[in-house]
């Protein structure tokens, strides 16, 4: 494969889980593989169709009412944001051993910089391929991956050839590419600049790279897709963002309690647990979240979802149950056996870049602060759990006669066992084996 | 978790403090962390090479296999856990049981090696 530097000023990667969600499932189970696998259905909304799927037309779209009709051998699995997690990091931390820079940019997709790694003998091309074929192996999830000079043509290369597929796109291959791209196909631009670039005439990602700056200064083109412009034509303008340590995609905190139970005051001193673990992984992480989902799961393995927005960004557990409660209410029926609850922040922003809000709230959160900081600083040097909120204690003191019980009976909850452990390795746990 | 030098089995020996290192155990039991997986044993076709019914076993997905690595594989009825031999050229999986019979994997079929099993007798 050839190296020419000239036609990588920059070289980006761009790697994107094919059908992510649905491939994590087929890689736990395997009696899913090549089976068409939806995954979600909470509330009747989709959140991915495995690759088999797409190739029936199916897509997220669709409701899932409409996919059981034009398939009824589809297997519907409830999302399980805890390994899709795990997987997502993997696939972090696999892309950084060979990049410097990793930009997580959502739990199915990132952009890596590895402009002046190329060798003698080890173009980017074959680096690309590198981390491709170790992220196949590692994971049994197979990738879209792109090369290209901007972050934008990346994204085209990646969708490229999917599933499973390589693109490079150089400076001077990438008018090709951009005939046949849509122009509402373009990362960063919706369907409302979609309609007024074709309104002035622009079909394709090309029709628009091909443009003159007087022309995008006559039509009153806004920075950001001035953005776009330059990087369809072969210049970085967005850099790739290293979000490592700072800003996660999102924080999960999920538990499975035993034995299942269908006390309130317990399930829900379960959520408040999980809330206080995942505000203070927030606070060290030094991110609000803007918005919150929790669960709770039944016996029967059937999810309940909620999901809400915060009015000012937070990473208070008294802030989050305040919104959260009403809703606990409703989404708790009575008679109904639990056995895990768990919650996630979502929508992290830096705790500096917080915007304030109109009604003075954010003024009052600022002043829990001190507080927290104590709290963690407590939980630091006297070790976790010293100080929490009232509501949690219910779950807090059931852990000790928990294990005590499952040592006596444990046979049966061997498989509990599993899990636990499983969860705090982070090493997926596959099933039996002979 | 504090390495305290080789026991024997038999007689207690003294734990050299000075020969002891730090290991943790993820380092002892996985390969490359981020490809590892656990799979539960069921059965005892690989009892002579210590692995038992009951055992956690992990596993690294990974293309380099060798023969006498036992390794993972995906086969008609499910994973399963044998030794890779091989003879004149030709790849074959072996049970640590003699009641058990060769199997003849196909293309794509082995998914990695076992890299540490785990048995807990609480």
């Amino acid at each position: 494969m050839k190296t020419h530097t000239h036609d990588y000023p920059r070289a980006i990667l761009h790697f994107d889980g094919d059908s992510f969600f649905a491939s994590v499932e087929q890689a736990l189970n395997y009696t899913l593989k090549g089976k068409v696998v939806i995954t979600g259905g909470e509330r009747g909304a989709v959140t991915a169709v495995s690759v088999e799927g797409k190739r029936l037309g199916l897509a997220r779209g669709l409701s899932l009412r409409d996919i059981r009709r034009v398939c009824p051998q589809a297997v519907v699995v409830s999302s399980d944001y805890v390994s899709y997690g795990i997987f997502a990091r993997r696939m972090y931390t696999l892309v950084r051993r060979h990049a410097p820079v990793v930009e997580e940019y959502s739990i199915d997709e990132c952009f890596a910089d590895i402009t002046g790694l190329a060798r003698p003998g080890r173009s980017y091309e074959d680096i690309a391929q590198l981390i491709h074929r170790e992220l196949e192996q590692a994971l049994g999830v197979t990738f879209g991956v792109g090369l290209a000079p901007s972050k934008v043509l990346a994204k085209v290369a990646s969708k490229h050839r999917k599933p499973g597929g390589f693109t490079a796109i150089s400076t001077s291959e990438a008018d090709a590419y951009l005939a046949n791209v849509q122009i509402g196909q373009v990362w960063g631009i919706g369907p409302a600049m979609s309609q007024t670039l074709n309104a002035l005439g622009i079909q394709t990602a090309l029709d628009f790279a091909r443009q003159s700056p007087e022309w995008l200064r006559a039509n009153h083109i806004s920075k950001p897709y001035r953005a776009i412009w330059h990087e369809l034509r072969g210049t970085s303008v967005n850099a790739v963002a290293e979000s490592g340590a700072t800003v996660p995609a999102s924080i999960i905190k999920s538990r499975t309690f035993s034995p299942p139970t269908a006390d309130r005051a317990f399930v829900y001193s379960q959520l408040v647990l999980n809330v206080e673990g995942a505000c203070a992984r927030a606070r060290r992480a030094g991110v609000l979240a803007r918005r919150v989902s929790f669960f709770l799961k039944t016996q029967e393995f059937l999810y309940g979802r909620v999901e809400l927005d915060l009015s000012i960004p937070s990473a208070n557990p008294a802030d989050i149950l305040n919104a959260m409660r009403p809703r606990f209410d409703v989404l708790f029926k009575q008679g109904v056996v639990y056995r895990a609850t768990g919650v996630s922040l979502g929508g992290l922003v830096p705790a500096g870049a917080a915007p304030l809000d109109l009604f003075g709230e954010a003024e009052a959160a600022q002043e829990q602060l001190p507080v927290l900081n104590g709290v963690d600083a407590l939980n630091r040097r006297f070790g976790a759990g010293t100080v929490y909120a009232g509501s949690s204690m219910a779950a807090r003191l059931h852990k000790a006669p928990e294990r005590r019980r499952r040592a006596a009976i444990r046979p049966s909850h061997l498989q509990m066992d599993v899990t636990r452990r499983r969860k705090r390795l982070n090493i997926p746990f596959l099933g039996v084996a002979r | 978790m504090q390495l305290l030098g080789t026991i024997q089995a038999g007689f207690a020996s003294p734990a050299e403090e000075d020969a002891a290192d730090i290991i943790s155990l993820e380092e002892f039991l996985l390969g490359d962390k981020e490809a590892s997986y656990m799979l539960r044993v069921q059965g005892d076709s690989m009892k002579e090479a210590g692995i038992l019914d009951g055992d956690l076993v992990v596993f690294e997905r990974t293309a380099a296999c060798r023969p006498g690595d036992i390794v993972v594989a995906l086969i008609e009825d499910g994973y399963t856990l044998k030794y890779l031999r091989q003879e004149s050229g030709r790849f074959y999986l072996e049970a640590a049981n003699p009641q058990y019979p060769i199997l003849y994997p196909k293309d794509g079929q082995i998914l990695g090696i076992v890299t540490g099993s785990m048995r807990s007798y609480k």
